[in-house]
């Protein structure tokens, strides 16, 4: 109803000369008059004319007053419709009986025409207010459905992007409850081209899509650089710098990674923000790892510290994660289900194989029993398992028939700080993986590089013993030195050179490293593989594992390592 | 939530004190305590002593308090809660704040 | 206490509101009250207790609109006794009522000289 449509009053009244005389105080107040003279016209006139107040007559012929009011408040429903009673009754009781069958208010007679000018006012205000509420109420509700529907779709085009990757391995467990359509938490899993694992949980601040919208850059950077072989500490890195360029102040995530090594059944980890990571170990103990830094996109990557923290973890033991969604999980009595008490419970569980259903429940019953208060729950459990290996036949393919890189060398040196500072292998095997057969020899070619390297910088260039990696403290030892000589390298350099020489069936991939360390006696090398329960020695067993020939030269500080491939059906990696 | 402010005479300490919950609702309050300072003030004091919630968003508008004081400011908290205190334990948040536990 | 037969105040505010209509509305109250007191001793006859109940609490209001105060007390002392005992205490005639519509009959006129 617009301010130049002028209210329409619906005048019920049985005696004429009344009605002649209300009809024209209306009138003459700028209203729209519609008459009837009894109760059931006064029905009948409100179905048609949908007048905006009524003013309608107590005692009539036909259907009084009263019933017509019940009725026609039926019809009204949720709008608002206000009906005031013209009446001579002056007794308490008969007003009463006005106001409860359904009337707002009565005017009585003689008429006063200002008294009826007032009333008329008033109502018209509730009924534009009325209007007006469920107008906005209208509306809101139709954004509201619109905003739902968007974020659906924004909802799939994030789950391309931020569930790719090998959550479904079997090794992990998890549990991603969303609260809304987009959660705070993000869940990431990639395997390392060189074997084992990366796995990151975030729990971005707020909930629904601005807290989503942080996980997609977070997601990108973290498969592409686990794809390249980058190490965690790099990749937190550059997540930390994305973060705080482009989250507003005020706005982070805490976050957990987790470098799982299957071969070296060793984890590195990094805690910024979220509750201790808990690690049930064989023997049954309960070690935590709590948060000891400060969430990502807060620092700038100048104060940022990648550090992490280092641990074992032997196969069969388990790793648990949580956001913070789970410390507001209740179970059916409404009792809180806390972390220490989840430790606790962990602690005394002899079932590890049920740890991750009895959360579940928990969750379940929680949402059942108190949807309002919960928060966004992801939960994880990673198990330590040996070694991924796996071995496929495929038919062979001819050369012929491929395209890409596929007949080239490339050398790269590198001198003093460089070596201490850069690690070459993400920028080389990016190189070789534009080979296409070589891209199912991820692992394989990174392993070399990365022995190779190693070899050349700690035995070559530092000087480094590898028998004092026989024992825990030795290790310490060793990276101690390690990182002292690093610190101290003046005229010295690594270099490595790669050539690709393709065959009728595959190829060979040409490896040569050349430090400018004094070398050894090539004769004294260990050329079997060590004992189980020796810490270090298996570098080399594992190149000659790996590749058609290791051959050192000269003084021992060049080497050449050949591997050799069979081109295979299917190439895809991952 | 009651959140109430005192510049010192000197105009170099101002005292936040919040009551109650800290959490999204108070964002406006709290920014109007020190939208209008300038580089004269050299200290924030933020008295927790009250607070007995905390969540995600007000640790954010901490870092709004550090990003408008500059990172030359002192911003002390005080806090006495357990539970307010385990929060920032758990992010750390004294590594850019002086955290002060109130007996 | 005495009522005036007809409040010269409420009337005078009718006729200033009514302007050019005000001789219109007084032929319509004369004959639709008219029919009114017919059909109020219709229903007194056949002993129609509710009908004539609101025939009457009509016509005492209408009368109470233009002022008329006499007979709208007339009317309030019947519709009473209907309510309270029964139509069968009512005069059947209405003299009382019929004697003062007559005269209040030909002070409207003569005010609205029709």
């Amino acid at each position: 109803m617009s301010e130049s449509q002028q209210l329409k009053i619906l005048i019920t009244e049985d005696n004429i000369a009344d009605c002649l005389i209300i009809n024209k105080l209306v009138k003459d107040q700028g209203y729209r008059t519609v008459i009837a003279h009894n109760g059931l016209e006064a029905i009948e006139s409100y179905k048609k004319e949908k007048p905006d107040i009524i003013l309608m007559d107590a005692l009539m012929p036909q259907m009084d007053g009263f019933e017509a009011a019940k009725r026609i408040k039926l019809l009204v429903g949720e709008d608002f419709v206000p009906i005031i009673f013209l009446t001579s009754l002056s007794d308490d009781i008969s007003l009463v009986s006005c106001l409860e069958a359904g009337g707002d208010d009565f005017l009585s007679k003689p008429y006063n025409s200002i008294v009826i000018a007032a009333k008329i006012n008033a109502f018209k205000r509730m009924v534009v207010l009325h209007r007006t509420v469920q107008e906005q109420r209208d509306e809101i509700t139709r954004r509201n459905e619109y905003l739902l529907q968007e974020q659906k779709i924004a909802k799939r085009v994030f789950d391309n992007v931020a569930h790719l990757g090998c959550l479904g391995a079997s090794n992990i467990k998890h549990l991603l409850s969303p609260m809304s359509v987009f959660n705070g938490d993000v869940l990431l899993a990639s395997k390392k081209p060189s074997g084992g694992m990366i796995v990151f949980l975030g729990d971005f601040t707020g909930h629904g899509l601005p807290a989503a919208i942080g996980a997609m850059p977070v997601a990108e950077i973290f498969y592409g650089m686990v794809a390249k072989g980058f190490g965690v500490e790099t990749i937190l890195e550059e997540i930390n710098k994305k973060l705080y360029t482009i989250l507003p102040v005020g706005f982070f995530c805490c976050a957990c990674i987790i470098d799982m090594d299957y071969s070296w059944q060793r984890i590195k980890l990094w805690n910024g923000g979220l509750m201790d990571v808990l690690l049930k170990d064989n023997k049954g103990q309960v070690l935590s790892y709590p948060s000891s830094h400060l969430p990502l996109g807060i620092l700038s990557p100048d104060k940022f510290s990648s550090e992490c923290v280092n641990g074992d973890m032997k196969v069969g033991e388990r790793i648990y994660l949580f956001s913070d969604g789970i410390v507001d999980l209740r179970d059916k009595h409404g009792n809180e289900f806390e972390l220490d008490g989840f430790a606790e419970f962990l602690l005394e569980n002899k079932k590890p194989d049920e740890i991750f259903e009895h959360v579940i429940d928990q969750d379940r019953l929680s949402a059942e029993a108190n949807a309002e208060n919960n928060d966004d729950v992801t939960f994880v459990e990673i198990m330590m398992i040996a070694d991924d290996v796996i071995s496929v036949k495929h038919e062979l393919v001819e050369n012929s028939e491929q395209h890409g890189a596929r007949d080239w060398v490339m050398s790269f040196e590198m001198f003093d700080h460089t070596i201490r500072d850069f690690n070459p292998i993400p920028l080389m095997l990016h190189v070789t993986m534009e080979v296409p057969e070589l891209r199912a020899f991820n692992n394989d070619v990174c392993m070399i590089l990365s022995e190779l390297i190693t070899n050349g910088v700690d035995h070559g260039i530092l000087g480094l013993d590898s028998n004092l990696k026989k024992t825990a403290n030795g290790f310490q030892e060793y990276y101690n030195l390690r990182n002292e000589r690093l610190n101290q390298l003046s005229g010295e350099s690594l270099h490595i050179s790669l050539r690709h020489k393709p065959d009728k069936y595959g190829g060979g991939l040409i490896i040569r490293v050349v430090d400018t360390g004094s070398g050894f006696d090539v004769s004294k090398l260990n050329n079997e593989f060590p004992e189980v329960s020796q810490l270090s020695g298996r570098g080399i067993p594992l190149l000659r594992t790996l590749c058609e020939s290791v051959v050192y030269e000269g003084s021992g500080n060049t080497v050449e390592a050949v591997f050799r491939w069979k081109n295979t059906q299917d190439d895809t990696k991952l | 939530m009651t959140i109430v402010s005192h510049l010192s005479a000197a105009g170099d300490v101002m005292k936040i004190g919040i009551q109650g919950r800290f959490d999204f609702g108070s964002h406006h309050d709290f920014r109007e305590t020190y939208d209008k300072t300038d580089s004269s003030v050299k200290e924030f004091h933020v008295d927790m002593a009250k607070t007995t919630y905390l969540d995600s968003s007000a640790l954010g508008m901490l870092l709004l308090l550090r990003d408008h004081a500059g990172s030359d400011t002192v911003i002390k908290i005080i806090i006495c809660n357990a539970d307010v205190y385990k929060i920032f334990e758990i992010s750390n948040f004294d590594q850019m704040f002086d955290i002060i536990p109130a007996s | 206490m005495t009522f005036k037969q007809l409040e010269t105040a409420q009337i005078e505010e009718l006729e200033l509101m009514l302007e050019d209509e005000f001789p219109e509305f007084v032929r319509t109250f004369i004959s639709h009250s008219d029919n009114l007191i017919s059909l109020m001793k219709e229903q007194l006859s056949v002993q129609d207790n509710d009908a004539f109940i609101i025939g009457i609490h009509s016509l005492k209001g209408s009368c109470r609109n233009i002022g008329a105060e006499l007979l709208a007390n007339s009317c309030l002392e019947v519709e009473l006794l209907a309510r309270k005992e029964s139509i069968l205490s009512v005069d059947p005639e209405l003299s009382t009522i019929c004697q003062e519509f007559t005269e209040l009959k030909e002070t409207l006129s003569k005010l609205a000289r029709i």
